[in-house]
Formats: structure tokens, sequence, C-alpha cells
């Protein structure tokens, strides 16, 4: 399988998990974005090593932020990902790009996880991105509030 | 999702090394190259290098404190597969650690080389040497994370990484950073005999059904070129041409005498040992045989000598009434001469292969298999090497003729005792003095698959070519 085909299958299953969340506005979205790759990393995190997870981490969000230099605020510390400056941001950027970024960076995840474990860990990464609802999202992350897109539309106006 | 799935190789561009690892490097593995300074393995690891660096897959040589890189650079631009637009092109970028090394140690240099793994993107990473680590940790406790988190890392880049090192038997066994890589090659090289031979060993590598023979290898300017007969000679099973799925399909020689003996003929694909005291006519034999096939039945024949050469055999044709110089010219026989001075048997062994595939030989002569082999100090080894040259006329589905000198008055029919357990057949060639004259004899001593006459039957070297004459004889 060639990486194009990996990407659509993570895509597939991301498409899966947000029609399962299709309620839920931009600003929920983006919650349950950030919240999706926590639990990611944690679910790594009991199979591969914290060395390795971060390892991995590190090299997904230098590539990331390249095409997103949003995602620049993502902070890697000892005891897991920060999303705090990430979200500090939001006022001043569309909300669909900064879903489009966590999206991105989901993928990526899923394809340095999957080729370095040869695909033997993305059925479980899938599996736990499938737990990931909005209510756990509101309860672990104690996130600031994202302004809809029409919003930063008017503020850029003004 | 599928259950097993392959893991990607990287071809190495290094003669018979992909064969020997079973298709080429698994991609994303970290191999140590271990082996004395001098042995080869930054070479190699250029070698490697040059053929996979392009634009999508870069290729960063980290240099320690083993080698200036001046240096480095200097003797890599006398290889052939030196490419100056894969610098220009940022395909290949050398970086030299040692400053950071000597200065800062071990951590610092580890967020040094991933700064530049992360500006850099390689698909290859070469860390040259690897074994200046392993001085500079204050203990195998440093040492070993080091190493985990090099690796890690490099595996997180999804980098396939070249390690190498000075690294000796002992701490292959010890040093930590073994446990932790994917493969593990080590070059040596010593004198024997006055002459500098070189092996290479893939002791270990994930991923992969590889072989773990030694395999000699000689340096040149295309960088390292391995002999693995063992890995590139093997019989093909389902090969040898059948008449209907019954009986094999059969050669005649051209030599109306012998071929009366011969009864159906030899069936393509074998190999008969041409065995006698000097002077007995193995080479005249051989030669008949190479001539007759290419004028009588237009099957194209290569002569390796390593007695005579190509002018000698031209003329001693020439004396029996072969224009052997026509043919070779009409490119229907080709002489190939290696002075005995100058074999190297598995070097060799890989020319025939290449010559015989290239030239599409129907007919083999090898004068003789015993000078040949004679550096080999063991039966097994001599018995493997007549085997390879066995199976380079099976897979070409030829026939060979290999001559092999006897000792006067040996009880035996090959000059090492085993090679006649490897062939098809045996022609025996005698002689004994009657009187005031020396008579030369021919016996089918041994033909597989085939219901020879049997006996010994006098052969005359003559004019137009060998001709026998029975003295006694029985259907077999």
């Amino acid at each position: 399988m060639n990486r194009r085909q990996r990407n659509e299958l993570h895509v597939v299953q991301i498409e899966l998990w947000k029609k399962k969340n299709a309620n839920f506005s931009s600003d929920q979205m983006i919650h349950l974005f950030v919240n999706a790759i926590q639990a990611v990393h944690k679910r790594s995190l009991s199979t591969l090593s914290n060395v390795t997870v971060s390892a991995v981490i590190d090299r997904t969000l230098h590539e990331c932020k390249e095409k997103f230099p949003l995602l620049s605020k993502i902070s890697i510390e000892p005891e897991g990902l920060h999303f705090n400056h990430f979200l500090d941001q939001m006022p001043r950027v569309e909300q669909q790009e900064a879903q489009d970024s966590l999206e991105y960076l989901l993928i990526e995840l899923f394809e340095i996880f999957g080729k370095i474990t040869a695909e033997i860990l993305t059925k479980y990464l899938y599996q736990e991105l499938m737990t990931v609802t909005y209510e756990g999202a509101k309860i672990k992350s104690e996130l600031p509030a994202v302004p809809s897109s029409k919003s930063v539309k008017n503020r850029e106006k003004k | 999702m599928k259950n097993y799935s392959e893991i990607s190789r990287i071809s190495t561009g290094v003669r018979n090394l992909d064969e020997i690892l079973a298709g080429g490097l698994p991609e994303g593995n970290l191999t140590v190259f271990a082996g004395a300074p001098g042995s080869g393995k930054t070479i190699l690891s250029q070698q490697i290098a040059f053929k996979n660096a392009t634009p999508d897959s870069r290729v960063i040589f980290f240099q320690t404190l083993s080698e200036p890189t001046a240096k480095t650079l200097k003797y890599l631009k006398q290889f052939k597969f030196y490419d100056q637009s894969k610098f220009d092109t940022g395909c290949v970028e050398f970086i030299d650690l040692g400053d950071i090394l000597r200065l800062e140690g071990l951590e610092k240099a580890i967020a040094m080389l991933m700064s530049h793994v992360k500006r850099f993107k390689p698909a290859f990473v070469v860390i040259d040497s690897f074994k200046v680590f392993d001085d500079l940790a204050k203990s195998r406790e440093e040492l070993r994370k080091f190493t985990y988190e090099v690796a890690i890392n490099l595996m997180a880049w999804n980098c396939s990484a070249l390690l190498l090192g000075e690294f000796s038997k002992e701490e292959v066994d010890t040093n930590p950073l073994f446990s932790i890589v994917d493969g593990i090659i080590t070059l040596k090289h010593f004198s024997a005999a006055g002459e500098e031979q070189r092996f290479i060993q893939v002791s270990k590598m994930r991923g992969t059904n590889h072989s773990r023979d030694e395999h000699t290898f000689v340096i040149n300017s295309a960088g390292l070129e391995i002999y693995a007969p063992r890995v590139t000679i093997r019989r093909e099973p389902n090969s040898d041409r059948k008449i209907k799925g019954d009986g094999p399909v059969r050669a005649e020689l051209g030599i109306p005498t012998l071929d009366a003996l011969l009864g159906e003929g030899i069936p393509w694909g074998s190999s008969i040992l041409v065995s006698g005291v000097a002077g007995t006519g193995k080479t005249i034999l051989c030669l008949e045989f190479i001539y007759k096939g290419a004028k009588e039945f237009g099957e194209k024949g290569i002569f390796f000598s390593f007695e005579e050469t190509p002018d000698r055999l031209i003329t001693a044709a020439h004396g029996m009434g072969w224009e052997l110089g026509e043919q070779i010219k009409k490119g229907n026989i080709e002489i190939v001469f290696v002075p005995q001075t100058e074999i190297n048997v598995e070097r060799d062994l890989l020319m025939m292969k290449d010559r015989i595939e290239k030239m599409g030989a129907k007919r083999i002569a090898i004068d003789s298999t015993s000078v040949f082999v004679h550096k080999i100090q063991t039966p097994q080894a001599v018995r493997e090497k007549v085997f390879q040259i066995a199976t380079l006329v099976q897979r070409a589905q030829a026939v060979g003729f290999f001559a092999t000198d006897i000792h006067y008055g040996a009880n035996q029919i090959s000059r090492f005792g085993v090679e006649e357990t490897v062939v098809d057949g045996v022609i025996l060639l005698t002689a004994s003095e009657n009187k005031f004259a020396r008579e030369r004899f021919l016996e089918i001593y041994k033909l597989r698959n085939t219901a020879h006459k049997s006996g010994r039957q006098k052969m005359h070297i003559a004019k137009g070519g060998i001709k026998l004459k029975a003295i006694g004889s029985s259907k077999k």
C-alpha cells in the first residue's frame, strides 16, 4: 500500500468519526480534534515508549507546521501535548483553517505511527479515535471558546 | 487491512549485495558496518548513499572524529559512483560533528544531529564513525541511552541509517548498540599467501532472510564488488530440456568415433570431466569439442583457458586443421585467457557466468579446472567450486568439458578426488608405453542417464581430430 492509499484510509476513518459527531459546531469540532490528538498520543504511549512517541510527535509537528504555521503553537512537554497557546490564536484565525490543520496533524500521526509499526498500531489508533466524543472533550480540556468564522471575518473588516 | 506486508527494500547498487540481502536493505533499518580501519566501510556507505541520493531521497553524511571531512571528500572523488551533481542539487550533504563532540559532548551532538535531520529531511543518514560515541560516553548507561535516542529519532523520521565503526567481534557481542540496531554487516581483510583477501558478512538484518555466509569482495574504481557465487550461481530445478516430458534432449559432439561411444549423445546441461595426466590430449579434446560445435552445428562455444594463451591455442588448432581464428572472427567461439597467477576463483566464476550468458554459449570448455581451483585449500571447497562451474553449464543448458590434470600413478580419476562426484560424466584419458611408442586411450568412465559404450578405446590424435579405435567394448 502506498502513501496515497494509506492516506485515503485515514481520511475515511476520520470522516466516519466526523459523521458520528456531525451535529457539533465548528468551535466544538476544534475541541473534538484536540481531544482526538490527545487520545492518539495517549494510546500510542501504552504500546510505544515515551521516547518513541515524543520523537514521532516532534517529527509530525515539525512537518505539519510547514503547511499550517498555526500548529507551531502546539508544544510537547514531558507530560504530553499542550494546546493552550494554539487555542489562544483562535480569535485571530479561521475556524475552518484551524480544523483543517488539526485534521492534517491527525492524519500525519496515523501515517507515521503506522509506518514505524508496519501498520499494526493503526487499527488501535482508529478504535481510539472512535471513542472520542465532545462530552469527553469538554470534560478533559478546559479550553477557551473558539469564535466562528463569521465573527473572525467581521473583526477583520473592522 | 492486509495481515502480511513486505518491508520496502533499498537497492544498494553494490554488485551482488542485494542478492546477499535477499532483495536489498530493508527501508528504515539501522545498520552497522563493523570492521577494522581500511576494511571498506566508508566506501561501502558512500557507494550505497550515492546510488540512492535523489531530490526525493536525500543523504546526510555525519562525520565525527574519525576522519577529517576534507580527506573523505578528497578520496571520494576517485570512485566512479561519485557524482558532483548530487552535491550541486543538494541530494548529498556532509556535516562535520567533530567540533561539537569535542567541545560539548553527546547530548549536544544528538540535538545537532536531529536539527540537521529536521532541516534536510534525509532518507539516508550515514554516521562515520559511530564508534567515537563509545569513546565519549562516560558510562555504558549513557552510551545505551544515547544510542537508543539516536535510533528512535532516526526511526521517527523514517531514515535508513548506516552507522560505521571499528567494532571488533567482542564488541559486537557486548556493545549495547548491537542489540538496538536492525542490521550488522561485518567487513574484514587480511593477507594470505601474499594475497590480500577481503570478506563481507551479513550477520544480522531484521526483516529479510539474508545469506549468512562470508563472501569475498574487492575494492576497485567502481567501489565494492562482491563475489557471491553461493548466492548468485544456483541450480534451476526445472530448466533441463526434455523431450515431451520424457528423456533429456542430447548433444552430438561432432567427433564421429566419440559420438559412436556416446550412443544417444550427452544430455544438454551436462558437465563432463576430461581427466588425465599431462600429455594425454585433454586440451586437444576440449578444443575439438568447441571447434566442431561451432563449425558443424553452429553452436557457440567458449573456451576458458588458465594455461595456454589464445595464440597458442589457435596455433595448436591450426596444426590439427581447425581454423579456430575464423570461428572467433565470426563470433562463434570466444577464448578467455586468465593467467594462473591472476586467478581469483570467486571473481572468475562470476566472470564465466557473465561471459557464458552474454554469448549464449552452448559449449563450454575449461582448461583446466585443476589449475583454476589450485589455490583452494580443502576438498570440500574444491567440490563446491566445481559444482558451481557445473551449475553454470546447467543454467545455460550447454555441455561443459572440464579438463583436469591428475598426477602420474595416482589412483584417482581427478586431481582432488572430489570433482567426479559433482559432474555428470567423466572421460578418462590415459597413456602407456608400448615398446618405443606411447599409446593414448580414452574411456567413458561415467555418463549419467546415458547408455554409453564402456571400455578403453585407443586414441589417435592426427590432422582432422581425434579418432578412436575399440580395443574391447561392451554396452552398459
